[in-house]
């Protein structure tokens, strides 16, 4: 494929006080993929000091006006979004400062892409504690990008090797997760699932539902949610053509997944899925949105504050994340 | 001490309908297996004799009245028989009260020698719960069956896999449950056991590993303050007593931790945190270790297995680790008390 024929991928640096710019420039000096160009988006003089830490030179072509790459091939650019404050680069730890400057970066990419001038956004690393626009501070950036897209249903599904994940109940108490897992939530959970898959062009749909119980509540011994909630969601998706299994006993959903038996899984709660990944030693994890006007991806991590300005960093997850981003670019 | 010390180990056959019997006529005549322990079945000589047949496994089956008896010649498998299975009636891969019974047997008489001081450790094969249940036997498995013949309170299981060794604050509850249980004061008891169990696992000096109950350990009270409330006062305490513990870590990453050797074990606070790292880690000769009864009992870390029941090709890979990790911690019991 011709460079120009590569869909153009926009790239931010998320938080700069973590590994985010780092990762991009290994990237960058190991090798994007090449089923895509990529366009950096941020401050010149940020950018140049993270090649600078690393070592590697800066010979990228900076552009300041999106209509000046149009006739640029170059496999990577930049776009320079001048917002300065080199000296909060790898502070390793949330600064509002660079929250502000990675969701100014995340807007105008997430615009581009609403323009047609990028065919796709990643984003990287970011903190929830330091996202602001101006004074106003957003809960997560999900919450910005529903805002900016006009596009309150976009919800993200996280890709793991070849299997989907979704999880109910992620960031919140354990003792509040019986209460979250409802027919209705759990229906929700599979559709989301169900369409990620469709929209990725998965070449099968077998989608798995976690327990929440030990042993999957062992007939009601020991909790009914898996009769009372999760079942009955799992017989109206199935009523509607969806190929939805379950409850599967938490500690072996992913080790049949793994293997090749499920597409997806539905977590009903944030370790239940994190543990499993963790120990099957999956670096690679990508977050991507569904119900989105647009193509963003990220990876799954966050801006790792003990490993940033170290150069150990590992850059593989965000490679995946801008596969992804370019595949489905290619996709549509 | 003399190295030549061999505890002698109780074998309960577990339920006859599964693979239990043709797993131990595997284990007993592994060569690595004699050299660690004198061995005894607590079972039934005629479904041991089927199993040995079955398996082809290089042995004879010997019935011995009591422990006295025993001559524990390599190539002898000695079974103290309760005469409790009728082969004509039993069906292999079946649940079968008969069976569900006949388990119960040989672990309560395990359980009463070891308690005795007759033998040195008890390790026990897979039973299966309906089988037990429907012989009138209402445990929802063996650690609540062992606490309750050895008159234990406070008992905790731990998985043992590789380098990872969990034990679990709360096991068989719902979820909703097992937060509720997690407090203090259990926290305390499970950290102590573990300590205590690690100690005879060979590990002078153990640092334990606690998880948290939340994502990312409730990130500052964020996602949950049961680590505030509960988790961290309990590890002060126990600090104060002078354990080497560490924690609350995020649960998504204090097993990996563990399991890559950073820490001696990890406690996890409730059934699925636990198992979901140790199945995840893919080993198949996983250790069940009942904490907190006076006696040591390890158990295979699978079920009855009924799919190859009968066929002679079942894993003895966990018995094997089961009855070494027996072995060890008898051996270490031993030196721990001389060393008084």
């Amino acid at each position: 494929m011709k460079n120009k024929a590569k869909p153009l991928i926009a790239v931010t640096l998320g938080d700069i006080t973590g590994i985010g710019p780092e990762i991009l420039v290994k990237v960058v000096v190991e090798g994007i993929p090449d089923n895509c160009r990529l366009l950096v988006v941020g401050d010149e003089q940020v950018l140049r000091s993270s090649f600078d830490a690393l070592d590697a030179p800066f010979n990228l072509p900076v552009f300041h006006r999106i209509d000046e790459i149009a006739t640029s091939g170059a496999p990577v650019a930049v776009l320079d979004l001048p917002q300065g404050s080199t000296e909060l680069l790898a502070l390793a730890r949330p600064h509002s400062e660079a929250g502000r400057m990675a969701a100014e970066a995340l807007v105008k990419a997430v615009g581009l892409a609403a323009e047609g001038q990028v065919a796709g956004v990643v984003y990287g690393p970011l903190v929830k504690e330091t996202l602001y626009i101006g004074k106003r501070k957003y809960n997560d950036e999900t919450q910005i990008l529903r805002e900016v897209l006009q596009a309150p249903e976009m919800k993200s599904v996280a890709k793991v090797g070849k299997v989907f994940r979704v999880t109910i109940a992620e960031h919140v108490p354990l003792r509040k997760v019986p209460d979250l897992i409802t027919p209705q939530s759990v229906l929700n959970a599979i559709e989301l699932l169900h369409e990620a898959l469709l929209f990725y062009g998965a070449p099968s749909l077998r989608i798995a539902v976690a327990a929440l119980n030990p042993h999957a509540g062992e007939g009601g011994m020991v909790g009914r949610e898996e009769i009372d909630q999760i079942t009955p969601a799992i017989q109206e998706a199935r009523a509607k053509g969806i190929d939805a299994s379950g409850p599967i006993p938490a500690d072996t959903v992913y080790v049949r997944a793994f293997k090749g038996q499920f597409d997806g899984v539905v977590n009903m709660y944030h370790d239940q899925a994190n543990i499993a990944l963790k120990m099957a030693g999956f670096g690679e994890i990508v977050v991507l949105f569904v119900r989105s006007p647009v193509i963003i991806t990220t990876p799954s991590h966050g801006p790792a504050y003990g490993k940033a300005g170290k150069g150990t960093a590992d850059p593989n997850n965000l490679r995946a994340a801008i596969e992804v981003a370019a595949f489905l670019a290619q996709r549509k | 001490m003399s190295e030549e010390y061999k505890p002698l180990l109780a074998i309960t056959m577990g339920d006859a309908a599964g693979s239990g019997p043709e797993i131990i006529t595997k284990a007993l005549t592994d060569p690595e297996v004699r050299a660690v322990c004198l061995p005894v079945v607590v079972g039934d000589a005629a479904a041991m004799q089927a199993a040995l047949e079955i398996t082809g496994a290089p042995g004879e089956i010997r019935v011995i009245e009591k422990l006295s008896a025993a001559l524990f010649r390599d190539s002898i498998i000695e079974v103290i028989d309760l005469h409790n299975i009728r082969l004509d009636r039993l069906t292999r891969g079946r649940v079968d009260p008969m069976a569900g019974k006949a388990a119960y047997e040989y672990i309560k008489l395990a359980t009463e020698m070891t308690l005795a001081g007759e033998c040195d450790a008890m390790v026990t094969s897979a039973i299966n719960k309906e089988a037990l249940n429907k012989a009138g036997y209402h445990y929802d498995g063996h650690t609540q069956l062992l606490a309750e013949l050895c008159g234990a309170s406070n008992v905790a299981m731990m998985l043992v896999s590789g380098k990872l060794r969990v034990s679990h604050v709360t096991t068989h509850v719902s979820l909703f449950r097992a937060i509720e249980l997690v407090r203090p004061e259990r926290i305390l008891t499970v950290l102590r056991l573990t300590d205590e169990a690690v100690r005879q696992m060979g590990v002078a000096e153990p640092h334990i590993a606690v998880a948290g109950l939340n994502p990312h350990s409730g990130e500052g009270g964020l996602f949950g303050d049961e680590e505030m409330r509960y988790i961290t006062p309990a590890i002060e305490e126990v600090r104060r007593q002078g354990l080497n513990v560490t924690g609350p870590l995020p649960p998504d990453s204090v097993f990996l931790r563990t399991s890559e050797g950073q820490f001696d074990a990890a406690i996890a606070m409730y059934h699925d945190q636990g198992h979901i790292a140790v199945k995840m880690l893919g080993i198949t000769h996983g250790v069940n270790v009942t904490l907190g009864l006076p006696i040591i009992r390890t158990s295979v870390d699978h079920g009855t297995n009924f799919g190859k029941a009968g066929k002679g090709t079942a894993d003895p890979t966990s018995l094997i680790e089961a009855i070494k990790l027996a072995g060890v911690m008898c051996l270490n019991r031993r030196r721990l008390s001389n060393s008084d």
